[in-house]
């Protein structure tokens, strides 16, 4: 055979060979689709780095987490309190420093052993452990709260504890969920990657930075909250975009975290989608070196500014209406705890600006000697739009004529170091809150042992210090209340932080019309066992 | 053949495809560097600042010929900025890249022995290795920037200039002139810039426009890819970027222009690249990269 | 054969030789040069003496020689550090992307050929006409246009407006987890498991980044295949036929083109680091979760490991195929040798 015919008879079985394969292809189409579970897809930007409660602190981490795992306790934000859940009711001491837990009995792991009092010992104690080996990050909680555990019997558990306000908060943080004593020793570092929880849903399979399946666990204690779907792939996406093509596909049904703002308002209009816009529980706020800018007039005077001119367009121009202006450090979401005490702030744009000149002034600033301030913000840590809330605060503090402010974005980790280092004169901030409670908006900030090193703000009120030390002591609700009210005064008073804005556009979420059972809770979290299609 | 022939087109150049290449890339980084320098006079409005409402589309308003983007900014004066940050970043690049590569290649190529060894060695290693992996690495470290940014870029040429320098000064070196030279004592340093030096640098200037090219296409890539220049700066890669999530929604104007514009500067280099080789030596076909 | 044996021999010591350098380079990069990896692990809330802990830990506490001697012996045995972020294995990390990337890459080359060998092939057939006119400067457009705005462009039409195909990913979410992944190389996993549905899916998450990426090398080879053709068709056994009366296209694919074949499929070989360096675009345009996307993400994440391990493989993947194609084209072109 000559090399031409050779030629011809090779196109020739290619021809053949692809035909085969095409008709082989769409025969078995019909055939081989699977038979259809409940599934329901979530498609986020938002990383899941751990699986391991012990371990993780991100927010998506912990967002899956809750549903793979059982706290002792935990918040109903409907009643506004913290309810029974592993635990089926508890003690405390008159002192409020020794708490017992009465477990229930026949909860189940998804490896089918039953919880026990040795569990729970054993899930602090070795979160306490790996805390010290630095792989254990958010176990700080349960190391600032508990002083040691204590089996009672197979279903009895005690804590002596150092802070007896926070004992709920930091029991219903995922840090505290009970993890089998057996099966975490056995699978070491790979319970990382494949957990086993009390929760509703189980881990079927984790690929870092691709997906996520979880699936419905049978055996799960409680009825009224067991999942009602069969599985939930969570799939990462790289960028928004994407996101937003794949949900309208409907290759994801659920999009949460995040997609571009531009997008929310534009799917707001299509009718087969529904869009959600929660309230988070977290803040945005603008730190005040107050080392270099001890003069609380000079403070005060950005606090005008911020809050009537820059926060309003922040919020219309940049965030397109997807964030609300806020006016505490603590969240509003806390609606007993919560005052507007930086209301006092926004005024006509006119007038405030007014009002900043006058405090410069007095503060010995003029035109020609101005206050030049550094800015300092994270390039990416919150976001793509970052620097254009940098730029919005640059002009309008340069409106006053007597400021002149220089944008610093940093990558995070030089950020970080700079800020505490003291570097900058202000810098923009975030914060998720570790747990639901006021005392994690205002203590980290405000008490002067931590306001410094971790923030860079270099804060310290004695009297301050005081209300925050008691408001830790008291379990009393009224009471509490009462306290963190008077710091939060004394906050828009000594103005060493300036609250911004509410970030609504890391909580809306998007979601075809069939899916039901969609809440965004009041503390952040996304009940996937309440989602039914 | 001199600079002036080149240009006007004599000796029958006039109808080569290289010499029609040569030109358009001629006149496109002409008109380029023209807008670079004159940007702050003719941008109608400041690329730092919001101009009007968002998305306006292209065509519609004459203040805003190019529409805006989803903050507001106008985007013919991010993309005449843009051009100014893109050729300054490609600019220094370059000229750090040959400050670096030509002497190097000069020595290495004129002393030998061991230093040739090890240079070379280094060189090849670098000269294999995809650039903009490189260049991410070290952006990523030197954090964002122009200057940053152009010495993350330039790394990846100075193999590029060494080679060429250092192949032709294997040449020149064993030339006649360069042994007269030796013989009558001259040092080191006056061979190198008497005799060596002018006769292998012309080799360099068809690397140096294609550089350029690269150059741009490598920033605007970095840029894209978040450790290029700050995400306000205005800048092609940064702008198209910025504004990827619009294509979803069907904005293409906000891409497509700082894009495109990625494309023609990097044509213009590349056509200067192109043609420059053939026409300074038009039995020579191959191209020097 | 001496030579050439001598030169092969050569070539594979200096292998080593190159993956060292570059190890080297990749150390200084991002040990020497200032950034500290301690303050990206820790969170804000770790104690000073965990900070410390963590820093002798890592060994970041060492002189650098000792340091840099660590490094070397841990890559040679192929461990390449815990992820700072992820807290596995870098190697398991790096070794699924390694191969999506790899299909991708395998796939673009596959059209880079094809389109550069029939528009170098037309260019040199018909000379210096309009269509050799056209065929050079979309090989020259290639050179010029970012990958990121031809693939933004691709999603725009074929993917938003077209809807043809989908504008990211590697996989489609229904499918995930419905077969097991042996190979790593999708399009075969799939097929040898029967679900040629999802074989179909991937197949169509390829085609647009595949498509951009190959087109952006195939101007290289659209311009060797021209020059290699026109200088085979300038041979003698070339004349000779066409005085034999035998008709130009048929010289074109019997005689020429059989003959420049082998040396223009080496030289694509050779644009391999061009490849890579533009799949990290690619990747990064389509959200196509490779080597490159992990590259890019591990330096948002600050990931010190992650980055270095990417690094490492590039250089290591370079240095082999760099060699290979060396050695072919050796074989091929007797001049090449020192």
């Amino acid at each position: 055979m000559n090399v031409r015919g050779l030629s011809k008879l090779v196109i020739v079985s290619i021809v053949i060979v692809i035909a085969v394969v095409a008709g082989i292809a769409i025969a078995l189409m019909g055939v081989m689709a699977p038979k259809r579970m409940t599934v329901v897809v979530i498609g986020t930007l938002d990383p899941v780095v751990h699986l391991d409660p012990r371990k993780a602190y991100e927010f998506m981490s912990c967002e899956v987490l809750y549903n793979v795992f059982d706290t002792l306790v935990r918040y109903d934000d409907v009643r506004k309190e913290y309810i029974p859940w592993l635990a089926e009711r508890w003690d405390v001491s008159p002192d409020g420093k020794v708490w017992t837990f009465y477990l229930r009995k026949g909860v189940k792991f998804h490896d089918g052993t039953e919880l026990t009092a040795e569990d729970v010992k054993y899930t602090f104690e070795s979160a306490l452990k790996m805390f010290k080996e630095g792989v254990a990050e958010p176990a700080w909680m349960i190391e600032s709260v508990f002083e040691r555990v204590e089996v009672v019997d197979k279903y009895t558990v005690r804590f002596y504890v150092k802070v007896p306000s926070l004992v709920l908060p930091v029991l219903s943080f995922t840090v505290c969920a009970p993890v089998p004593k057996e099966a975490a020793e056995r699978l070491g570092e790979k319970f990382d990657l494949k957990p086993v929880g009390t929760g509703p849903f189980k881990v079927v399979e984790f690929k870092p930075d691709e997906y996520l399946i979880l699936e419905k666990f049978e055996d799960y204690w409680n009825k009224e909250a067991a999942a009602k779907v069969d599985r939930i792939i969570i799939k990462f996406f790289r960028d928004a975009s994407a996101l937003r093509m794949a949900l309208e596909k409907r290759e994801v049904d659920i999009a949460f975290r995040h997609l571009n703002i531009e997008d929310y308002a534009d799917l707001e209009k299509k009718t087969n989608l529904v869009v959600i816009k929660g309230r988070p529980p977290f803040i945005r706020y603008l730190i005040i070196n107050c080392k270099k800018l001890p003069d609380v007039r000079v403070r005060k005077a950005l606090a005008y500014i911020l809050h009537s001119i820059a926060v309003p367009e922040i919020v219309e121009k940049v965030f397109k209406g997807y964030a609300e202006p806020l006016y505490s450090l603590v969240t509003p979401c806390l609606e007993k705890y919560f005052k507007p005490v930086f209301k006092k702030y926004v005024l006509p744009p006119d007038e405030a600006k007014a009002k900043a000149i006058e405090l410069l002034r007095a503060a010995g600033y003029s035109e020609s000697k101005k206050l030049k301030l550094i800015l300092g913000y994270s390039l990416l840590h919150y976001g793509p739009l970052e620097p254009y809330v940098a730029e919005v605060i640059k002009s309008a503090l340069e409106t006053t004529g007597l400021i002149e402010v220089e944008t610093k974005g940093e990558e995070w980790g030089t950020f970080k170091k700079h800020f505490r280092e003291g570097v900058f004169d202000i810098h923009l901030l975030g914060w998720y809150p570790d747990y639901f409670d006021p005392d994690n908006y205002l203590y980290p900030f405000l008490h002067s042992s931590s306001s410094g090193p971790v923030f860079g703000c270099f804060y310290a009120n004695p009297e301050v210090d005081k209300l925050l030390e008691e408001a830790q002591k008291v379990v009393d609700v009224e009471k509490r209340a009462e306290l963190y009210h008077k710091v939060q005064v004394i906050l828009a008073e000594d103005v060493p932080i300036i609250p911004l804005w509410i970030p609504t556009y890391e909580y809306a979420i998007v979601f075809w019309k069939d899916i039901k059972g969609i809440r965004l809770t009041l503390e952040g979290i996304l009940w996937l066992y309440e989602i039914s299609k | 053949m001199n600079l002036a022939d080149l240009i006007l087109g004599r000796k029958g150049l006039r109808k080569s495809l290289e010499y029609k290449m040569f030109m358009t890339g001629l006149s496109i980084v002409t008109t380029l560097v023209v807008i670079a320098v004159l940007a702050p006079y003719i941008v109608p409005w400041d690329p730092y600042k919001p101009a009007a409402e968002e998305y306006i589309p292209p065509f519609t308003d004459p203040r805003y010929p190019l529409g805006t983007n989803f903050l507001g900014y106008d985007v013919l004066s991010r993309v005449i900025w843009g051009t100014r940050n893109s050729l300054l970043v490609a600019f220094l690049a370059v000229m750090i890249a040959a400050s670096v590569g030509i002497p190097l290649g000069l020595l290495s190529g004129y002393v030998g022995g061991y230093i040739d060894r090890a240079l070379s060695l280094i060189m090849d290693s670098v000269y294999a290795f995809p650039g903009i992996i490189l260049a991410i690495a070290l952006a990523f470290v030197l954090g964002p920037g122009i200057v940053n940014v152009a010495i993350a870029i330039a790394v990846i040429y100075v193999p590029t200039y060494f080679r060429v320098i250092r192949a032709c000064t294997l040449v020149v070196r064993e030339q006649l002139f360069v042994e007269a030279a030796k013989a009558m004592g001259a040092d080191f340093i006056t061979i190198m810039r008497y005799y060596v030096a002018p006769n292998v640098l012309t080799a360099a200037i068809p690397v140096l426009a294609l550089n350029f090219a690269d150059a741009i296409l490598t920033e605007a890539g970095l840029s894209f890819l978040g450790v290029g220049l700050p995400p306000t700066e205005p800048d092609w890669g940064v702008d198209v970027s910025a504004a990827r999530g619009d294509i979803v929604r069907g904005i293409w104007w906000t891409t497509f222009f700082p894009g495109i514009m990625i494309f023609v500067a990097t044509l213009g280099f590349t056509l200067i690249g192109e043609g420059l080789p053939y026409l300074l030596n038009p039995r020579q076909r191959g191209r020097i990269r | 054969m001496a030579t050439l044996r001598t030169y092969v021999i050569a070539r594979l010591l200096l292998m080593p030789v190159m993956v060292i350098t570059l190890l080297t380079l990749v150390f200084i990069i991002l040990r020497v040069l200032p950034g500290d990896p301690v303050s990206v692990i820790l969170g804000p809330k770790a104690p000073p003496e965990v900070v410390e802990e963590l820093r002798k830990a890592l060994g970041l506490d060492k002189p650098l020689h000792i340091q840099y001697i660590d490094y070397l012996g841990k890559i040679l045995h192929g461990d390449f550090g815990l992820s700072y972020y992820w807290k596995i294995p870098v190697r398991d990390l790096l070794w699924p992307r390694f191969l999506a990337t790899l299909e991708l890459s395998l796939l673009a080359m596959v059209i880079a050929i094809a389109l550069g060998v029939t528009l170098g092939a037309l260019g040199a057939l018909k000379r210096n006409t309009v269509i050799d006119v056209v065929t050079r400067l979309i090989g020259v457009a290639s050179y010029a246009v970012p990958v990121f705005l031809l693939g933004l462009m691709m999603q725009l039409i074929l993917g938003v407006y077209l809807g043809l195909f989908p504008i990211s990913g590697r996989i489609s979410s229904e499918y995930i987890g419905q077969f097991r992944p042996i190979t790593g190389l999708y399009l075969i996993d799939t097929l040898i498991q029967g679900r040629l549905d999802i074989f179909v899916d991937v197949l169509k998450h390829l085609v647009m980044p595949a498509t951009a990426l190959g087109f952006i090398i195939s101007g290289v080879i659209n311009r060797m295949t021209r020059q290699s053709l026109l200088e085979v068709l300038d041979k003698e056994f070339i004349i000779a036929a066409r005085a034999r009366g035998i008709p130009e296209d048929r010289i074109l694919t019997k005689y020429a083109l059989r003959n420049a074949l082998i040396p223009i499929l080496t030289i694509a070989g050779m644009q391999f680091a061009l490849l890579l360096a533009g799949a990290v675009l690619t990747e990064s345009t389509f959200s196509y979760p490779g080597l490159g996307t992990f590259l890019v993400t591990s330096v948002t994440y600050r990931d010190y490991n992650a980055i270095q391990g990417a690094i490492v493989l590039y250089a290591i993947v370079v240095v082999i195929v760099n060699t290979i194609t060396d050695i072919l084209y050796a074989f091929i072109d007797p001049r090449v040798r020192y």
